[in-house]
């Protein structure tokens, strides 16, 4: 049984389908990433996984509690950061982290040396005692983390964690991720943007119009999809050989002839790739090399049709 | 056991800087300034017009009861603690909107109700920490006039059973209108239309139901309007102080006339039931009902709105 299982999950705002028929497990120790345009359904999605939003149908599972009839017994082990700043202008920092321990219960002794603990993991224990609307965005980003890592949760929900910090702080709170994924926590990230999950997921699951058009690792994704893919085709010999079969094969484009390289993008998956390559050997062409040119998993998946995987498929 | 979080950072924040503290010594300044003028008003205006007929034995009763400025310096500490009581519950009726109106709608428009929810705090305990932390401040405000209602000893005749329902009236006034307060900002989008909705119903219950009652008197003579008075605490401060006291009714019931007639009945009463009983369990039930209704608005996985 994974710690977070989410069942044919969906959930309605009047005639808007915002998250429609999910399902993905998450088990401890491992990142979950969620990406997807604007407007996808990760925020949504995430709420309901918070127990802040109530699914229309379907069933969430944390630590083998129901998210819905359990909800208080679930809070207790979850961390949220939402993706809007979420903090009280007129309260320090040090209060707001305080304020949030009462919250979850925590006795005195303990708020005192979790929050210190906190704000040095985040880097805020200098400005412990400053007002939440003095710090800067990434500051209160930071602090909404430290927030959500209050209780000591094992599932932790992040919601566009690195929207508008900068280079540096991102790698910073990436790094924090990693940290806390390593200390047997669940996180669940979501992101519009892929490149910043690639390096930190296990698991990743793409969204479009409220479902989840593909899950998996990143090697299994660009499996799964359909993708564009750049290849890189190497001959022994006769590269116009090459060129005018590549030129007459289906799904091909921008193709690039250098010496006895040919460069070029490619519409389909591994067999159809396989196939290219079958049909290249027959026509006579001698291939020395035949492989994918690297390139980051969000520029392979930016044209990834969106069709919808069932919820087996969705299991990794 | 530990106390309500939300009670506690509202109160920090409540009472941080000058603000809070300002408008305290405002308050208590006007409250002052209108207690000593009502007192020097009653020590001044309301004096006997003619001596004092020393009625000898054995001689003839006066044809005519005691004259009304007779009645009025007899009541001078009833009248003097009736305006007071009811400038309480004016006060309570101008500040409580204005305290806790604004409580849940701000968490909504700063976003951090949902993250608040996200915590094992119920909604119970996130709508009692705001109710609370208002109605303290409320209590506060009412506790640091309780001085100036001491100018009453210098009259004397208030017995310790109006004291305390007076007290109870106002208690129970401020929770019930604290209440209101949280359950429109628990459903209104903003701090500004929240306010501005649990300061018109304040202002309908308070005023709004004697002018009913006062417009409706000349207009029929067989519907009794009385009972639009049950929603003002005003009225039930009136009923509370009048009710074992037939002088000071007979000075007040001139406000207070049944529709139709020129003399004032028993106005105050319904059944065995006097009027402030009435408003005083009526206003305490629909509190509670209020608090678990804007309890219920805010749990985000409630089923309804």
């Amino acid at each position: 049984m994974s710690y977070l299982e989410v069942s044919h999950l969906s959930r309605r705002f009047g005639r808007t389908n915002a998250v429609v028929d999910v399902s993905f497990d998450v088990d401890l120790g491992s990142v979950f990433g969620l990406a997807g345009p604007n407007g996808a359904g990760k925020s949504t999605l995430v709420r309901m996984l918070a127990t802040i939003v109530r699914p229309t149908k379907g069933r969430i599972t944390i630590d083998g509690l129901d998210a819905v009839h359990r909800a208080g017994q679930v809070r207790r082990v979850i961390g949220y950061v939402p993706d809007v700043y979420s903090l009280y202008d007129d309260t320090k920092v040090w209060e707001y982290l305080n304020f949030f321990a009462r919250c979850y219960g925590l006795g005195a002794r303990f708020r005192s040396a979790a929050i210190a603990e906190l704000l040095k993991l985040v880097d805020l224990y200098e400005l412990r005692f400053a007002f939440c609307k003095s710090l800067s965005r990434g500051q209160q980003q930071k602090l909404m983390i430290a927030r959500a890592l209050i209780n000591e949760p094992k599932l932790l929900l992040l919601d566009e964690p690195l929207a508008g910090l900068d280079a540096q702080s991102r790698e910073e709170m990436l790094e924090v991720f990693r940290e806390l994924a390593s200390m047997e926590k669940a996180v669940v990230i979501s992101s519009h943007a892929l490149g910043d999950l690639v390096d930190v997921c296990d698991t990743i699951g793409l969204m479009a119009a409220g479902q989840l058009t593909a899950v998996g690792t990143v090697p299994e994704l660009i499996r799964q999809l359909e993708v564009t893919q750049r290849l890189r085709l190497v001959v022994v010999e006769q590269p116009e050989l090459a060129q005018r079969l590549l030129s007459e094969a289906p799904n091909v484009s921008e193709l690039e002839l250098q010496h006895t390289t040919l460069t070029f993008t490619y519409q389909g998956g591994r067999a159809a790739q396989a196939e290219l390559l079958r049909q290249l050997m027959a026509g006579g062409v001698q291939v020395a090399q035949y492989a994918p040119v690297s390139q980051p998993l969000h520029e392979l998946l930016a044209s990834a049709p969106p069709t919808p995987v069932s919820p087996d498929q969705a299991r990794p | 056991m530990t106390m309500n979080p939300v009670l506690v950072q509202e109160m920090r924040v409540r009472m941080r800087g000058g603000t809070a503290y300002l408008l305290l010594t405002t308050i208590i300044l006007v409250f002052g300034a209108f207690s000593l003028a009502t007192f020097w008003a009653i020590t001044n205006i309301v004096r006997p017009v003619a001596p004092v007929a020393i009625q000898v034995a054995g001689a003839p009763a006066p044809a005519q009861g005691l004259p009304i400025d007779r009645i009025l310096v007899s009541q001078r500490g009833p009248i003097f603690f009736l305006v007071m009581a009811l400038w309480a519950i004016v006060l309570t009726a101008f500040i409580v909107p204005g305290t806790t109106s604004g409580s849940i709608a701000r968490e909504r428009e700063t976003r951090t109700l949902p993250l608040v929810m996200s915590t094992p705090l119920s909604p119970l305990s996130v709508v009692t920490g705001k109710l609370l932390a208002a109605g303290s401040y409320v209590v506060l405000v009412i506790a640091a006039g309780i001085p100036l209602f001491t100018l009453v000893v210098m009259f004397g005749g208030i017995p310790n059973n109006q004291l305390a329902a007076v007290a109870a009236i106002v208690l129970v006034t401020a929770f019930a209108f604290s209440a209101l307060g949280v359950f429109v900002s628990s459903i209104a989008r903003n701090g500004l239309l929240a306010s501005l909705i649990t300061y018109t119903i304040v202002l309908a219950l308070t005023l709004g139901s004697y002018a009913v009652y006062m417009a409706a008197s000349p207009l029929s003579k067989a519907v009794s309007m009385k009972y639009a008075l049950y929603f003002s605490p005003l009225a039930a401060i009136v009923s509370a102080l009048t009710q074992t006291n037939s002088q000071l009714n007979s000075i007040v019931s001139q406000f207070f006339r049944e529709p139709g007639t020129r003399v004032a009945g028993e106005w105050w009463s319904i059944g065995h039931y006097p009027l402030w009983y009435v408003t005083t369990a009526g206003y305490l039930i629909v509190g509670v009902l209020l608090v678990l209704a804007a309890s219920r608005a805010i749990n985000p996985l409630r089923r309804w709105i």
